[in-house]
């Protein structure tokens, strides 16, 4: 077990997280350079009390790196980070890197939904995709996660010892033993 | 051949036969998301597998055709969704449309016809209700067919309750003016149904019903490709728009950067909404 470096073929790095992942983000995110890192898609569940704006404000200065709410078309640049509206699920047309909206249900009880948004990826564009998926309780992005690694992305789970809510990277593991499991859950260039 | 290798791909080629052989284009929808209905639809219908529905396009059977096309529309919808956008509607779109002696208003991408009463509701409470109009259309005809029925299930009446106190009304009208309680449903009283009206209409294809006063099109352009959402706002909402009307989009759907150029005026408090210019030199 250890942690991860990011593969300078990759186009893009998708974070999934819930109840407990924004202790993790720090810790995950907190030693990339902006300059050398491919665009971060961060997508952590939030309570329907917490403004997205303020959240992207609060990820921001934690880890002094560039953050946007993410709009429907929004092509992704390398160095920033992207985290979605409230409203949508947020998918990412791999080829061209734009965000799209889905207005839809919520999925596994979430919305906007992390499995969908690794759904998203998958396809001739995994080989480029780096997938985590941090602390929740619940089990949305296994399914995603499990779609990604099959076609071939580089998916990593944080260690479940690490989470304080470790129901959503075990239900990753189980449906998808081969995972990386990150310990330390940090990421370098 | 199994499904096992790639079962989105497989999913990529059923939306392409439903293009090649129906008016329905899905394409543009996320593929991720396809893939979720079309198992859904598998588990719900008798068919075995992505390769049998396949199969059975090719083979030209209408009945799963039809049945798989309502499953794939998007059906997601709510009462009074998004509480900023009929603050907006509710202060300061109806009271300018008190000017017009006839009120037509068009809910485009209606669904099961959750915004249709929401409207409804909202023109009864500034008494215009006698002069209305309303009109939803959708391709979905399943979903159409209940909007027609005005009957929603019991459980949904609390999101309701909870969306109307929410209104920022001058009294407090009983949601009870509004909703008829039955065994196991609520339905809309007859005088707001009788004013909503309902038909299958496809934006992408088919023309425009004639000008309204207020034309609401919320996440529907989302599903479009760039140019095809340019030539729908274009050629088929702008000009359904009554001069002095106006247009409502979506919070993702955000036209400014066409609105000088078609005329219209974008409200302002943080929604999608526009109005076409020449209202202000008419109607002051």
């Amino acid at each position: 077990m250890a942690g991860l470096t990011v593969p300078k073929s990759m186009r893009r790095i998708l974070v999934g997280g819930s109840a407990g992942s924004i202790n993790q983000l720090k810790s995950l995110l907190g030693e990339l350079k902006p300059a050398a890192t491919p665009p971060i898609v961060l997508l952590v569940h939030l309570s329907s009390m917490t403004s997205h704006d303020r959240m992207c404000e609060v990820v921001s200065e934690m880890l002094n790196y560039p953050c946007a709410v993410a709009q429907h078309g929004t092509r992704l640049e390398a160095g920033k980070i992207y985290m979605p509206q409230a409203s949508y699920h947020l998918l990412v047309e791999p080829v061209s890197n734009v965000c799209q909206f889905y207005d839809d249900d919520a999925y596994c009880f979430a919305k906007p939904s992390i499995d969908l948004l690794f759904s998203s990826c998958v396809g001739p564009e995994a080989a480029y995709t780096l997938a985590v998926l941090l602390s929740g309780a619940n089990d949305d992005g296994a399914t995603g996660l499990a779609g990604l690694h099959t076609a071939g992305a580089l998916c990593a789970v944080a260690d479940p010892d690490l989470s304080v809510f470790p129901k959503m990277p075990l239900s990753a593991l189980e449906r998808q033993p081969g995972l990386r499991v990150l310990n330390p859950v940090r990421l370098t260039n | 051949m199994t499904e096992h290798h790639n079962p989105m791909l497989l999913t990529e080629l059923i939306l392409y036969a439903l293009k090649r052989t129906t008016d329905y284009d899905f394409t543009r929808y996320a593929v991720a998301a396809m893939e979720r209905r079309v198992d859904s639809f598998i588990k719900r219908e008798e068919v075995s597998d992505k390769l049998e529905i396949l199969q059975r396009i090719a083979e030209g059977d209408t009945e799963l055709m039809s049945r798989l096309i309502q499953s794939l529309t998007v059906t997601h919808s709510r009462f009074f969704r998004d509480a900023d956008y009929f603050d907006c509607i509710q202060h300061q779109v109806i009271p300018k449309l008190k000017a017009f002696p006839k009120i037509r208003v068009w809910s485009l991408g209606c669904s099961t016809g959750e915004e249709v009463y929401s409207l409804a509701i909202l023109l009864d409470l500034a008494g215009l209700l006698p002069q209305c109009s309303i009109m939803g259309t959708d391709i979905n005809t399943g979903a159409l067919d209940k909007a027609k029925t005005g009957c929603y299930e019991l459980e949904r009446l609390e999101d309701l309750q909870h969306s109307f106190k929410a209104l920022k009304l001058p009294h407090t009208p009983s949601l009870l003016d509004y909703v008829e309680l039955k065994e196991n449903h609520f339905q809309f009283v007859g005088r707001l149904r009788e004013v909503c009206h309902f038909r299958r209409h496809n934006l992408v294809k088919d023309a425009s019903l004639g000008t309204m006063h207020l034309v609401s099109c919320r996440n529907v352009l989302i599903y479009l490709h760039p140019n095809e959402q340019e030539r729908v706002i274009q050629e088929l909402l702008v000009p359904s728009i009554e001069l002095g009307g106006y247009l409502v989009l979506g919070e993702a759907e955000n036209i400014s950067d066409l609105a000088h150029y078609l005329d219209l005026l974008k409200l302002g408090f943080g929604v999608n909404i526009y109005q076409n210019t020449v209202n202000e030199r008419i109607i002051g």
